[in-house]
């Protein structure tokens, strides 16, 4: 019992001399990611809900485009979800280039004319800023087929009239014809939205996406905190656990001893977050719907859930530092482990957003079980269960990492 | 000269052996494999930015017809058939549809009616549970799918009643429109560098894959630079003078990018989002170097593993945050040009950024020519 209570003290020797440096990390973390996102989830609050921004590059002089340009502009429901922006290929490329447009929309030479004819052989080209097929190239691509969509159909409707005149032998009357009905059809497209009555329930069961993506960018540190989590485990020797065997102090002892060291270490690396947080929260800099004008004082009741999940993490980080056998490869599984639970989870979409099996995967993760549990949290739902989840997981990591570290003092 | 070669292979050999007899590397390597392996089969599934319930009563040809269009497109909006409006109602209430589009009992009647009338009025009610963004873009999904119908409704009633044709068949009237009936895309998709991206089937499920493993294999360079900073600390190198030593840490780090950037290569195989073979190894390949060099140049500055392995937490922050992985982040461009994961992703697609890329591995080789020179002195 002495030897595991020395064991014990000297972890939290070692906690007292890395403190400086994990508070130091905790400050930098803080200045790189806690205040652009604040910012963000500040600026999403005070504008509501955010529009595509598009660059629309070549010549949209012709009165037909210009008329259409200035359509969407003023008249279209889509002036509430896109903003165009026309510009030169150069500036558009530039913007592009930096992030600052969602894509660039280029007009060929000739486009008009070509649906004017009905050939439809020009198509009007879009690029997405990313190297990547990301959500928001996703959702251009499916505007693009709205807009394809009405265009075709209404071309089609007029040139049906135009052949009908011809076969009746009226060609005198096409001019003046495929003008009205041109006219009758942007008409119809300009107050689409009226084919749907739309009623908004409001419900409020679940997190609103700026609360969503509060909880989710806290969890997600903690996940990730194992990365950091590496100090404390340099410089370890392999031949130690042997030792401390011999000496009486078992495997699991030391796993608890190091356990409730390392806890202790994350706790302190979180507390300075913690801190900037209640401040964003108690100036109002940080805007979440669910907690508007209460202040901080929700986040004080929800840090005993998000301390409750550390609780869970340091066990999760702690078995993987275990069963890597050797910082170097500890730290690469923290992050593909941290990053890959994180993902399936929903820690960066939405979970939502993912096909069912997918979800039914990230939700079994100890980084779903946390999310739920943080939910209930937040939301003041019956939290009992997930508690019991989150708690299963810490004493399952545990085990297993006095499991891999008795086989390794087994085998010398 | 060979000799000197042939040495080389033969410490890259016994690295790489070393390395490998640590399970947990073996593990380390394996393990994005099955995510990528994972994650590239379960994405091929039905998902969706939204979940839409549709409810179409029985007997209306067209709107079974509006019904059909919608589950056969492929789309970002999930769709559920339902049976009645009850059901479609109690989706949305248990939350598992963010809407529910009831189609009108008499919708085809009703939609000639209007077309005859030249008027828009509501044929589908549309009942949400929150106003959000993907769900007034899948109320423009709704109207595409409604309004061919619409526009030939209007066809049909300005060829009978406006000019005057009233004689003609319905059918008659029919085989003229679909003789001249417009159909595929007005748009193609391209990338930056104006190649045409049509041929990449990869959903945005797969899509944060190729990001997620250009910051794992950072971290992997990183991990080199604090595996051979212990070496240093062991006295491994203390034969080595401070250039050699300088050297032989692009050996050291060379042999884990090597392994790392195969893994690289095969997860995005495996997860889907490979592009063109030699397009593909090439910037994996610039960007190993770069990443080699990146992680020599934290190494440099940090001086001690503590140090290096302090700036972890921060370093794959930031780099979750900037580089576009999972969404681009506006503006930060300076912040975004010191990451190396930027510039892979980017050069994916667009090889200015392979070039800047290239150009960049150079400067940082330079640099730490210049680190290592100080450091001597």
């Amino acid at each position: 019992m002495k030897r595991r209570a020395a064991y014990f003290l000297a972890e939290w020797k070692r906690i007292l001399r890395l403190l400086p440096l994990q508070l130091g990390i905790s400050l930098v973390v803080c200045a790189c990611v806690g205040i652009p996102a604040a910012a963000l989830v500040a600026r999403s609050a005070g504008e509501g809900q955010d529009r595509y921004r598009i660059g629309v590059v070549g010549d949209i002089s012709d009165s037909y485009l210009g008329f259409g340009f200035a359509a969407l502009q003023t008249m279209d429901d889509s002036r509430l979800m896109i903003e165009l922006v026309e510009m030169s290929e150069d500036e558009a490329a530039a913007a592009l280039s930096r992030g600052e447009l969602t894509a660039v929309v280029q007009v060929p030479e000739g486009f008009v004319d070509s649906i004017v004819y009905g050939e439809n052989d020009i198509r009007v080209t879009y690029a997405v800023s990313s190297g990547q097929t990301q959500l928001s190239a996703t959702v251009m691509g499916e505007i693009a087929d709205v807009a394809s969509t009405l265009v075709t159909a209404s071309q089609s409707a007029i040139y049906g009239m135009q052949r009908t005149l011809y076969e009746q032998g009226s060609a005198d009357r096409v001019g003046p014809e495929t003008d009205r009905l041109n006219l009758m059809l942007i008409n119809a497209v300009l107050s689409r939205g009226g084919f749907g009555e739309v009623e908004v329930l409001g419900y409020v069961d679940g997190l609103s996406l700026e609360a969503y993506y509060f909880c989710r960018i806290i969890l997600l540190l903690l996940l990730l905190a194992g990365l950091t989590g590496g100090i404390f485990f340099l410089g370890r020797k392999s031949a130690l656990a042997g030792m401390l065997n011999a000496g009486g102090v078992g495997a699991l002892s030391q796993i608890a001893g190091e356990y409730l060291a390392y806890l202790g270490f994350l706790c302190a690396g979180f507390l300075l977050p913690a801190g900037l947080l209640t401040f964003l929260l108690e100036r109002g800099t940080i805007l979440l719907p669910e907690w508007e004008g209460m202040g901080a004082d929700p986040f004080f009741a929800l840090l005993s859930f998000l301390v409750i999940t550390l609780v869970m993490f340091a066990a999760f980080q702690l078995f993987l530092f275990e069963l890597a056998d050797g910082i170097v490869n500890g730290i690469l599984l923290q992050l593909i482990c941290g990053v890959g639970m994180g993902y399936l989870a929903g820690y960066f979409y939405p979970s939502a957003f993912f096909p069912g099996r997918l979800r039914f995967v990230g939700g079994l993760l100890p980084a779903g079980a946390a999310a739920r549990f943080v939910d209930c949290g937040f939301l003041m739902g019956n939290w009992r269960g997930e508690a019991a989840v989150v708690l299963a997981w810490t004493a399952a990591f545990l085990l297993l990492a006095a499991a891999v570290r008795q086989s390794r003092i087994l085998r010398g | 000269m060979l000799t000197k070669i042939y040495d080389r292979i033969v410490r890259g050999w016994l690295l790489q052996k070393r390395l490998f007899h640590k399970y947990s590397f073996l593990l380390m390597l394996i393990l994005p494999l099955l995510f990528a392996a994972g994650l590239g089969r379960l994405s091929k599934e039905e998902s969706g930015i939204a979940v839409i319930a549709l409810y179409v009563p029985e007997d209306e040809v067209l709107a079974k017809q509006v019904e059909e269009r919608l589950l056969g497109r492929d789309s970002v909006f999930r769709f559920l058939s339902c049976a009645d409006k009850e059901e479609a109602l109690t989706f949305l209430e248990t939350g598992e549809a963010d809407a529910a589009w009831l189609f009108d009992e008499e919708m085809e009647a009703k939609l000639h009616e209007l077309a005859r009338k030249r008027r828009i009025r509501p044929l589908v009610q549309v009942v949400e549970r929150k106003d959000s963004v993907p769900l007034l873009l899948a109320r423009e999904v709704l109207v595409a799918a409604v309004y061919p119908a619409y526009s030939y409704a209007v066809y049909e009633s300005y060829v009978t009643e406006d000019l005057g044709f009233a004689k003609l068949e319905e059918e008659e009237i029919r085989r003229t429109y679909e003789s001249v009936s417009v159909t595929g895309s007005l748009f193609q998709r391209v990338w930056p560098d104006g190649s045409a991206a049509d041929a990449e089937t990869s959903s945005y499920v797969q899509a944060p894959l190729r990001g997620i493993l250009a910051i794992w294999l950072t971290f992997l360079g990183l991990a080199a630079a604090l595996f051979f900073m212990q070496d240093e600390a062991r006295g491994v190198y203390g034969r080595l003078t401070g250039s050699r030593r300088f050297f032989a840490f692009y050996g050291v780090g060379g042999v884990f990018l090597f392994d790392g950037t195969v893994v690289l290569l095969l997860c995005c195989q495996f997860g889907g989002v490979f592009t063109q073979f030699w397009r593909e190894v090439v910037c994996a390949a610039v960007f190993a170097c770069c990443v080699l060099a990146f992680a020599n140049l934290l190494r440099l500055l940090c001086r001690r593993p503590a140090w290096l392995g302090a700036l972890f937490l921060p370093l794959g922050a930031v780099m979750l945050a900037l580089s576009p992985v999972f969404l681009e982040v506006l503006n930060f461009r300076a912040g975004k040009l010191l990451l190396p994961p930027c510039y892979y992703l980017y050069a994916i697609h667009n090889n200015s950024y392979l070039y800047k890329m290239a150009v960049y591995t150079i400067l940082l080789v330079l640099v730490n020519a210049v680190l290592q020179r100080i450091k001597e002195v």
